[in-house]
């Protein structure tokens, strides 16, 4: 911002909190509300943490996979491709799926893997997008599970397409048992610093919805219209 | 934003308007019920709801700072922030970095300020292509209507509109609209193509955190984040009001806000942006390469600097058009604004004046329920009482009812004068009442008889009967109960 403009900013703000009328402002500090959501969370155990996040992303039409090891993951992500009969899959970059080997087995089951980059430069660009768009299934890890809303927190980044979780008609999660947390509040106070390190973090609370035709669910619109996690 | 028809007339438009009503109250009936069972769920909504509103109260008192701090987070992380003090520069900078880059089609995703700055009609007027990519905004823009809820835009129309608008402007088949999710897979289809071809993503922006200057953009439909991902440059317009200082703020705001908007826990893509895509050896795979924050102030320092600051704690849910007995009536495009409802009733006098808007604070019986379902428990009815006040003082409204309130104020105060003028009226009602009510009044008075019948007075005063009271049973009654 130039400098002139913020100074205008901050004199105009300056002036106007002078005179305002602001019912309900209190001093800063740990809230009551704040501090008794983390504590009454944290007693979850990790079945607990499990059986909540299959139940809400169930009820919004989510597919939970539950199994156990990277081995099996391997196997369940292969299985829907094929239920899926894709022939292109949108992925991240092998290594930030962490289950080794996927990306190749999947080359060898038949199908064209998309990694990107995307380009920068104008028709580059359009010309990547055309065909990362042909994608059937997208895949991603996860960097969190929340239990009580059933959502995936998904972090782009270098090897890490945005694009894997949004363009293809169905979006396959990959997220250890291990990444899952009780509430959003819990993970942000533990893991807010990765807001910042990338550019762009999305919490995906079930597939892409809309209600607008009166009143009536429709799901897939913009964005996937089938959410698988698989749960290792 | 202003409006051709007088208030009145808008009205009575849309209470003859069978279908709109039983679409209204329909959707509205089942957004009441949805918020009170995700409410429900919480385990503290009050408290929290409180906190949320100490939040926002707090950000506000702080603005200065916040956004300062803000401005300096979207820069370290490699965005442009801008200050539009009015509509004409925010608009002008989106026309002019649309020029100086060569773009000549922007998607945009759902955002009442751009409404509220008409942003599209400068675009189009630049000679650029805009399309609206919200399914329910695109049904608006290819009409060329306008919005009628804040969070539902489309819910005054039918399936049978919509499939007869898509059959008209974008050449859909019958296939294409048979129900609706082939209609949903429809404009899938043909937005898709808009996205992949945009040199320029338009949005919104739903909370702004300072203390890292990360953007939350809260849609169902995905199209929020394809806006902001897939063209080369996003915009985003954000109203300076919409700070939160740190992420554990926006944790509490976001349990509040899908919530009382659509009765989730959370939106299907709650999309947090910090800068654009990372350059460098380690770039990031994806994402627009540059980033720009618009932060429109048309009229809101104005507002904050008064009595109506309370107005901008408000995080858009629309709990309050839903709860409201007058919206779920009349609408929203009865309103004539862009923000409707109670919500819209104080908001769009106190940042358009009240000269165009005089009107809409009297759209309310004052019965309360906006302030009761708010999740940051806004008194919407205080600021309207003050609205009126205002209006009234400076001198706005119809000339007979300033001419009616003089006339009543010189009475009032003139005990004789008061107690002759009305036992005049009593007797002067009784003359023309039938069964003891009047179903037609003389000249400017008739417009309360149009719709309802009017209570002849009693034939006696209620000074005069208190007079027949205390003589009847002598010093047996104080009058300190007066």
């Amino acid at each position: 911002m130039k400098p002139e403009d913020l100074a205008h900013m901050r004199s105009t703000l300056g002036r106007a909190i002078g005179r305002a009328l602001l019912p309900g402002a209190s001093p800063d500090g740990p809230s009551s509300a704040r501090v008794s959501q983390g504590a009454e969370r944290a007693a979850e155990s990790p079945e607990e943490l499990v059986s909540s996040f299959r139940r809400e992303l169930e009820a919004l039409a989510g597919v939970v996979h539950e199994v156990s090891g990277v081995e099996a993951a391997r196997c369940r992500v292969r299985e829907i491709a094929r239920d899926q009969r894709a022939t292109r899959v949108l992925s991240w970059e092998g290594q930030h799926l962490r289950v080794d080997g996927l990306l190749g087995d999947l080359e060898g089951d038949g199908l064209q893997v998309m990694t990107g980059p995307v380009p920068s430069e104008t028709e580059a660009r359009a010309a990547s997008l055309a065909t990362l768009e042909r994608a059937e299934l997208g895949l991603t890890g996860a960097d969190a599970g929340l239990a009580d809303t059933g959502s995936i927190v998904v972090r782009s980044g270098p090897g890490r397409l945005r694009l894997a979780s949004l363009l293809p008609p169905v979006h396959v999660a990959l997220l250890p048992r291990s990444g899952l947390w009780p509430s959003l509040t819990a993970w942000l106070a533990e893991e807010s610093s990765t807001v910042q390190d990338v550019s762009n973090l999305v919490i995906i609370t079930g597939p892409s919805r809309t209600a607008d035709i009166e009143m009536t669910l429709s799901r897939g619109v913009h964005g996937p219209g089938e959410l698988h996690v698989v749960l290792y | 934003m202003t409006s051709p028809l007088p208030f009145h007339r808008r009205v009575e438009q849309a209470l003859g308007n069978q279908q709109l009503r039983g679409a209204i109250g329909r959707a509205t009936a089942r957004k009441v019920e949805g918020r009170l069972a995700a409410l429900a769920g919480l385990a503290d909504a009050d408290r929290l709801r409180d906190e949320g509103r100490r939040i926002r109260a707090n950000a506000l008192g702080r603005l200065d700072e916040q956004l300062t701090r803000f401005v300096e987070q979207v820069e370290r992380h490699g965005g442009t922030a801008v200050w539009a003090p009015d509509a004409d520069h925010a608009v002008r900078y989106l026309v002019d970095l649309a020029r100086a880059r060569g773009v000549k089609s922007i998607v945009k995703s759902k955002s009442m300020v751009t409404e509220e700055i008409e942003l599209n009609r400068a675009i189009e007027a630049a000679g650029l292509r805009v399309v609206e990519t919200d399914l329910g905004e695109y049904v608006i823009q290819l009409d060329h209507d306008h919005p009628s809820h804040i969070v539902a835009p489309i819910i005054h129309k039918t399936r049978q509109d919509i499939a007869a608008t898509f059959k008209r402007e974008v050449g859909a088949t019958d296939a294409d609209v048979a129900d609706i999710p082939s209609m949903t897979a429809f404009a899938r289809r043909k937005l898709r193509q808009d996205f992949l071809t945009a040199g320029m993503g338009v949005s919104g922006v739903n909370f702004g955190i300072a203390e890292t200057g990360t953007l939350c953009i809260c849609t169902n439909e995905g199209n929020g984040r394809l806006t902001t991902t897939v063209p080369r440059i996003h915009v985003a317009f954000m109203g300076i009001e919409r700070i939160l200082p740190t992420l554990a703020d926006l944790g509490i705001m976001l349990q509040l806000l899908a919530r009382s908007s659509t009765g989730q826990k959370l939106t299907a893509y709650t999309n947090l942006l910090t800068g654009p895509r990372r350059p460098g050896l380690d770039a990031e795979s994806d994402g627009p390469d540059e980033l720009h924050v618009v932060l429109v102030d048309n009229g809101r320092s104005h507002v904050l600097g008064s009595e109506l600051a309370e107005i901008l704690y408000c995080i858009r849910c629309g709990a309050c058009l839903n709860a409201c007995p007058v919206y779920r009536q009349i609408g929203g495009h009865a309103y004539g604004s862009v923000y409707p409802g109670p919500v819209g009733a104080v908001f769009t006098p106190a940042i358009g004046g009240l000269a165009d808007w005089s009107d809409l604070p009297h759209a309310s019986s004052l019965c309360g329920a906006c302030r009761e379902v708010c999740p940051v428990r806004i008194d919407i009815p205080r600021m309207l009482l003050a609205l009126r006040a205002r209006a009234a003082t400076e001198g706005h409204g119809p000339w007979w009812a300033r001419v009616g309130l003089r006339a009543y104020r010189f009475t009032a105060v003139r005990p004789t004068l008061f107690r002759l003028a009305g036992r005049l009226t009593a007797r002067a009602t009784s003359l023309v009442a039938r069964d003891g009510r009047i179903s037609k009044l003389p000249g400017p008075l008739a417009g309360w008889t149009r719709y309802r019948e009017f209570p002849a007075m009693a034939p006696r005063t209620f000074q005069e009967q208190w007079k027949g009271r205390r003589q009847e049973s002598g010093s047996g009654i104080s009058s300190a109960g007066l």
